[in-house]
């Protein structure tokens, strides 16, 4: 009888050890937070594949946990592991999107500079250009064009200024095709009167 | 005896005891084999909620996967609420349930989100083909015309716009790029309405052109060499023997659309003049001028009707010395009303025209449909 109740003391014991095993709270706040961080940080705009993909690890690994939490016999060590990871990853996204911003801010202010100088020569081949009637009247459009583009130039400050670096970039990218196409057309004009520019 | 008994009830209960025990234990382990955690479940639900994200149905299905979400998180809640109580307790129906829910949203959502950014992409790439065309029709058939800063600046901005929204239909990015097309629609087809309104506007006058210029061909077919000034076509033509004998490009006033009406509108005025004073060099600012009798009778009858129906003050004068001169070749309609052209075109203006030559001016020698065709 007592081997019995020595048998059934163990059991209840390795149960109640097992089943009080707790959840690993701390690192589940610490990767929750630094997702937050990175949503902040706007990388579900910036990268929002690599946010998606540490989103959906951080589901899988609170669906192990609760599924440790279901059982007699609870292991959350795996889980703690996993936590540390998607922590490291999700605070990774933060320095990935600063870097995607950066990349974004040089290449505006690139297409900013190209744009400036397309303007400047624009500006200087519309002065060679032949006066035909034809020619009067491109011109007469192009030097419209060439005061859209600058006024798209400058709301392009404002959108850097404003954080809308996407926006920004669209518009300097725009501005620049058609300043580039502008060029081209002059260019085309010069040639075909033999002016040299 | 007594003790006896009370060994027999101690050993019944505690047979009883044992025999609750192994039914506890038994009913323990089969709610345990038997109550399995939604695990299966709650995992497609999770790979369905990122497959419909991956498909952006938070951009193109939001309201479709917020509830998605939604229904994801409560179950968890739920299977949270479910693992807090003793195993024997728990009941997995509900999360269950909502984990079920949710797939089927998040399904819906993806397939939302595919269906709407079909539509969308088709809807773009049409209107973007549209704006194309009506770009086109614009710089072919408006884009020169005198329509003021507004038109010039809302086309221009359509314009700019509708680069954009290309930018972004290539990046994929279609909710931007239809707000940036309905921007440049806006933009575009206010100044084509507006460009449209002013040209039929300044056709009105189309039957006089008409009737003028046959008076230029007849004139100059008699033997008179007739000056005719096409301002649509900005050309100024020397015509003899009822015929094109030399031809121009011409600049005239800023407001050039329409007829003179008083001092300092910028309009070149219409009508059948004729050449009054020959100026060289020495007696105007612009290379060579030929001074024209603008205002004639039917602007003077004119202008003494509007100052009479109070369309314009009296003290704003009708405006005079129209003159064709020479400085022209700027590539823009600069001058206050006159005609403009290169210097060494005026010399041949200048040395085939007389005191007295016909000058006929005209809005535009062909019809409003021939010119849009």
């Amino acid at each position: 009888m007592k081997k019995i109740f020595y048998v059934m003391s163990i059991v209840a014991a390795a149960l109640i050890f097992t089943s009080c095993a707790k959840a690993p709270q701390a690192e589940i706040d610490a990767a929750k937070a630094a997702l937050e961080q990175a949503k902040a940080a706007q990388a579900d705009k910036y990268v929002e594949a690599d946010f998606l993909a540490v989103q959906d690890s951080l589901n899988a690994v609170m669906v192990e946990i609760e599924a440790q939490s279901s059982k007699l016999f609870k292991s959350y060590g795996k889980s703690k592991e996993k936590l540390v990871v998607i922590t490291t990853n999700a605070t990774e996204l933060v320095a990935k999107t600063e870097v995607r911003k950066e990349e974004i801010k040089t290449e505006v202010a690139t297409a900013q500079t190209a744009v400036a100088a397309l303007l400047e020569e624009n500006n200087a081949l519309v002065a060679k250009a032949p006066k035909g009637k034809e020619g009067k009247e491109a011109i007469e459009a192009i030097k419209v064009d060439l005061a859209g583009i600058t006024t798209s130039v400058g709301e392009v400050d404002g959108l850097l200024a404003a954080g809308d670096l996407l926006g920004a970039q669209t518009k300097i990218n725009a501005a620049q095709q058609k300043a580039t196409e502008i060029n081209t057309e002059l260019k085309a004009v010069l040639d075909k009167a033999k002016i040299k520019y | 005896m007594l003790f006896m008994k009370v060994r027999k009830i101690i050993s019944l209960f505690t047979y009883l005891f044992f025999a609750a025990l192994v039914i506890f234990i038994g009913y323990s382990v089969y709610v345990y084999v038997t109550n399995k955690p939604p695990v299966e479940e709650i995992s497609r639900a999770r790979e369905s909620l990122a497959s419909a994200k991956n498909k952006k149905a938070g951009r193109y299905a939001s309201e479709t996967l917020r509830e998605a979400e939604r229904l994801y998180k409560w179950s968890m809640k739920e299977w949270e609420t479910q693992n807090s109580k003793l195993f024997i307790f728990r009941d997995y129906a509900l999360t269950r349930d909502l984990a079920l829910k949710s797939i089927n949203k998040s399904t819906n959502a993806g397939n939302e989100a595919k269906s709407v950014k079909d539509k969308l992409q088709n809807r773009v790439e049409t209107e973007l083909a549209t704006l194309k065309k009506q770009i086109t029709k614009f710089e072919k058939y408006y884009e020169h015309l005198a329509l003021g800063q507004s038109v010039h600046r809302s086309f221009h901005r359509g314009k700019t716009r509708f680069l954009e929204a290309q930018i972004e239909f290539e990046k994929n990015n279609l909710q931007e790029a239809a707000k940036l097309t309905k921007k440049a629609s806006e933009g575009i087809t206010t100044a084509e309405k507006a460009a449209h309104i002013k040209l039929v506007e300044f056709y009105k006058n189309y039957p006089s052109w008409e009737k003028n210029t046959k008076l230029a061909y007849s004139l100059s077919g008699k033997g008179q060499t007739v000056i005719l000034v096409d301002k649509l076509q900005s050309t100024c033509y020397i015509l003899k023997g009822g015929k094109e004998f030399k031809s121009f490009p011409a600049e005239f006033g800023k407001s050039w659309m329409g007829d003179k009406m008083y001092a300092g509108d910028k309009a070149t005025p219409e009508g059948i003049y004729k050449v009054i004073d020959k100026k060289n060099q020495s007696r105007t600012r612009y290379y060579k001028a030929l001074l024209i009798n603008y205002p004639n009778s039917d602007d003077q009858k004119r202008y003494d009707r509007m100052v009479k129906s109070g369309e314009i003050s009296r003290r704003t004068g009708i405006g005079g010395l129209i003159e064709i001169h020479g400085d022209g070749g700027k590539s823009v309609h600069w001058t206050d009303g006159c005609v403009a052209l290169e210097n060494k075109e005026m010399d041949v203006v200048f040395s085939n025209c007389s005191v007295n030559t016909p000058v006929i001016i005209v809005g535009s020698r062909q019809p409003l449909e021939d010119y849009l065709n």
